[in-house]
C-alpha cells in the first residue's frame, strides 16, 4: 500500500514463504497421485482422473484448514505471527488449487452431458430436500466463488479503496466458505468412502479449526475484559505511567468501537489509534522500532508524534490528546483526524530497561 | 431455472466488464493517488472489479459523497468473533449429521458393460 502500486510486493521473506508453500503443495499432490491409481482407466471405480481430482480437492481443503488455523494461533501465541505475514499469498494459492479441482470435476462428470456443462452441474441433482444424496456440489460452488472473490481482492489496492473495515468484512466470507467446504466434503466424499483413515484425517483437520476458533473466541473475551474501559466524559482515565513498558503500549477501549494505544518512548508517552491503516492490525500489540510504532502483522510503521508513516509512505492513523495528573494518564476520547500532530507528554525516565521482544523482529516496514 | 441463472450471470459479468473498464481507465486515478500512472498492476484487479462491481459502485458513491476517514480505523471486531464461534459450532454439527446418516451400500463395485438398445445397435456390439 502507498507509493505507486506494483503487481506483487515481494521481498526475501515472502520469497521463502511462497517457495516453501509451493513445494509443499507440489509434494502433496505428487505423493497423493502416486499412492492412488493414476494409471487406472475408466473401467475402475476410481480412475486416474478421479485420483487427480481428489488430490487437488483434499489439498485445497487442507490448505484452507491451515489458513483458518493461522489467525487463532497468532491470537493465542505470538510466535505464529510470521505465518500471518503472507497469508494472502497462501489464500491465492488455495484458490488456484481449488479451481484446478473444480475443472477436473467439470471436465469429467459434466462435459459429456446433453446440456452445457455448467447447466448440467446445476441441474443434474436437485434433491435439496434430503441429507443423503444432497447436491453437495452447490456448497463447493459457493466456496469456490468466495475463494475467487478473496483471491481477486487480495491486492493492497482493495484495502486502500474499500478501507480496511469493509475489506475485512468482505474477507470474513472465508468463514461461511469453510463451513460450505465442510458440508461439501461431508455430504460428498465422506458419503462414498469406506476408509476410516480418510474420515479420521478430515475430522482432525476440521476439528482443529473448530477447537482453535473456540479457544480464540474465549481468549478474545478474556483479553477484551482485561483492556481497561475508559470512563464517561471527554477526558477519561486511561492508565498509570508505570503501567506502560518502554517502547510498548497499553491499549484502552474508548466506547464500543474505538481503541487507542498509549505508547511509551523513553521519557515521553503519546497515543494513536490501535487500528493499523493497512489491515486494522493491533498497533498496541506491536512496539517501537527505529523510532516508529510498528504493526505486529505486516510491519507498517507510524510516527508517534503525528500518526503518519515515514516518507515516502502515506498511511495515517488518528492521534489522541493526553494529559498527566500525578502518575495518572488521561486521554481525550475524541480522536484527532488521522495524521494530526500531537505533542507527546513528558513523563520522566522509565524505571527499567527496555524488554526484549521477538514478535516484530524480521518484520519489514510496509511489507503487506 | 438453471438456464435463467446462467443468463443472469452472463449479464451481471457483462455489466461488470463495462464498469471495470471504466474504472481501470478513468475512475481509479481519481479515487486513489497511488494508482495514478501505475498501470502494470491493473490487470490483477480487473477480475475483482468485474465480480464485485456493485460493491465498487457503492464505494465510489460513498467516496464521492465525502466519507469520514476515521471510519478506516474501526475494525469489525465483534462480527469476526461471532463468525469464528459460529464456525466452531457448525463444524462438529455438520460432521456429526453427515457421518450419522452415512449410506450403507457396496462400494467399489466393478463397472458393468451395458448393452445398447436392441432396435438401434448391431447384434454383437456393446458400449460403456
Amino acid at each position: 500500500m502507498s507509493v505507486k502500486y506494483i503487481p506483487v510486493q515481494w521481498n526475501q521473506n515472502k520469497y521463502w514463504y511462497d517457495a516453501v508453500l509451493l513445494a509443499a503443495v507440489v509434494a502433496y499432490i505428487l505423493i497423493f497421485i502416486r499412492l492412488g491409481t493414476p494409471d487406472a482407466d475408466f473401467t475402475r471405480p476410481v480412475d486416474g482422473l478421479v485420483v487427480r481430482m481428489r488430490a487437488f480437492g483434499t489439498c485445497a481443503f487442507l490448505m484452507l484448514s491451515v489458513i483458518l488455523c493461522i489467525g487463532p494461533l497468532a491470537r493465542l501465541d505470538q510466535r505464529f505471527l510470521p505465518l500471518l505475514y503472507n497469508r494472502r499469498h497462501f489464500g491465492v494459492m488455495t484458490a488456484i488449487v481449488a479451481l484446478t479441482h473444480a475443472s477436473f470435476v467439470i471436465n469429467w462428470y459434466f462435459v459429456f452431458s446433453d446440456v452445457p456443462p455448467y447447466e448440467a452441474l446445476l441441474t443434474s441433482n436437485t434433491s435439496y430436500g434430503q441429507v443423503l444424496g444432497f447436491p453437495f456440489e452447490a456448497f463447493g460452488i459457493f466456496a469456490l466463488v468466495v475463494l475467487g472473490i478473496l483471491a481477486f481482492t487480495s491486492h493492497d489496492f482493495w484495502l486502500a479503496f474499500l478501507s480496511a473495515p469493509v475489506w475485512k468484512s468482505l474477507h470474513l466470507l472465508i468463514y461461511p466458505a469453510y463451513a460450505a467446504v465442510i458440508a461439501h466434503v461431508s455430504l460428498g466424499y465422506l458419503q462414498s468412502t469406506d476408509s476410516p483413515v480418510t474420515v479420521v484425517l478430515i475430522t482432525i483437520a476440521a476439528g482443529t479449526v473448530a477447537i482453535l476458533h473456540g479457544l480464540a473466541w474465549w481468549y478474545r473475551g478474556a483479553e477484551g475484559a482485561s483492556v481497561p474501559v475508559a470512563s464517561q466524559g471527554d477526558w477519561v482515565e486511561a492508565c498509570k505511567v508505570g503501567d506502560i513498558a518502554d517502547q510498548r503500549a497499553v491499549i484502552v477501549r474508548l466506547g464500543e468501537k474505538n481503541r487507542a494505544a498509549i505508547f511509551r518512548d523513553g521519557d515521553t508517552v503519546a497515543a494513536i489509534s490501535n487500528a493499523c491503516a493497512h489491515q486494522n492490525g493491533p498497533l498496541g500489540e506491536g512496539r517501537i522500532l527505529d523510532g516508529c510504532v510498528t504493526c505486529p502483522w505486516h510491519g507498517f510503521q507510524y510516527r508517534l508524534s503525528d500518526g503518519c508513516s515515514p516518507e515516502p509512505f502515506t498511511e495515517k492513523v488518528p492521534t489522541y490528546r493526553l494529559k498527566l495528573e500525578g502518575e495518572t494518564i488521561f486521554i481525550d476520547r475524541n480522536a484527532n483526524p488521522p495524521g494530526t500532530k500531537q505533542e507527546p507528554l513528558t513523563v520522566g525516565k522509565p524505571a527499567s530497561a527496555p524488554e526484549s521482544n521477538s514478535q516484530a523482529e524480521g518484520a519489514t516496514a510496509h511489507g503487506g | 431455472m438453471a438456464e435463467n441463472l446462467l443468463e443472469f450471470l452472463r449479464l451481471y459479468l457483462l455489466v461488470g466488464g463495462l464498469v471495470a473498464a471504466w474504472f481501470c481507465f478513468y475512475g481509479l486515478g481519481k479515487v486513489d493517488g497511488n494508482g495514478e500512472g501505475a498501470w502494470v498492476f491493473r490487470p490483477l484487479i480487473l477480475p475483482g472489479l468485474v465480480m464485485l462491481w456493485p460493491l465498487v459502485v457503492w464505494r465510489l458513491a460513498q467516496i464521492m459523497r465525502g466519507w469520514d476517514e476515521a471510519e478506516r480505523h474501526v475494525p469489525p471486531r465483534k462480527i469476526q468473533d461471532r463468525m469464528g464461534i459460529m464456525l466452531a459450532v457448525f463444524i462438529p454439527f455438520i460432521l456429526a449429521i453427515c457421518l450419522s446418516v452415512k449410506q450403507e451400500r457396496p462400494l467399489d463395485a466393478p463397472a458393468i458393460l451395458l448393452a445398447p438398445p436392441s432396435d438401434t445397435a448391431p447384434e454383437t456390439g456393446t458400449s460403456q
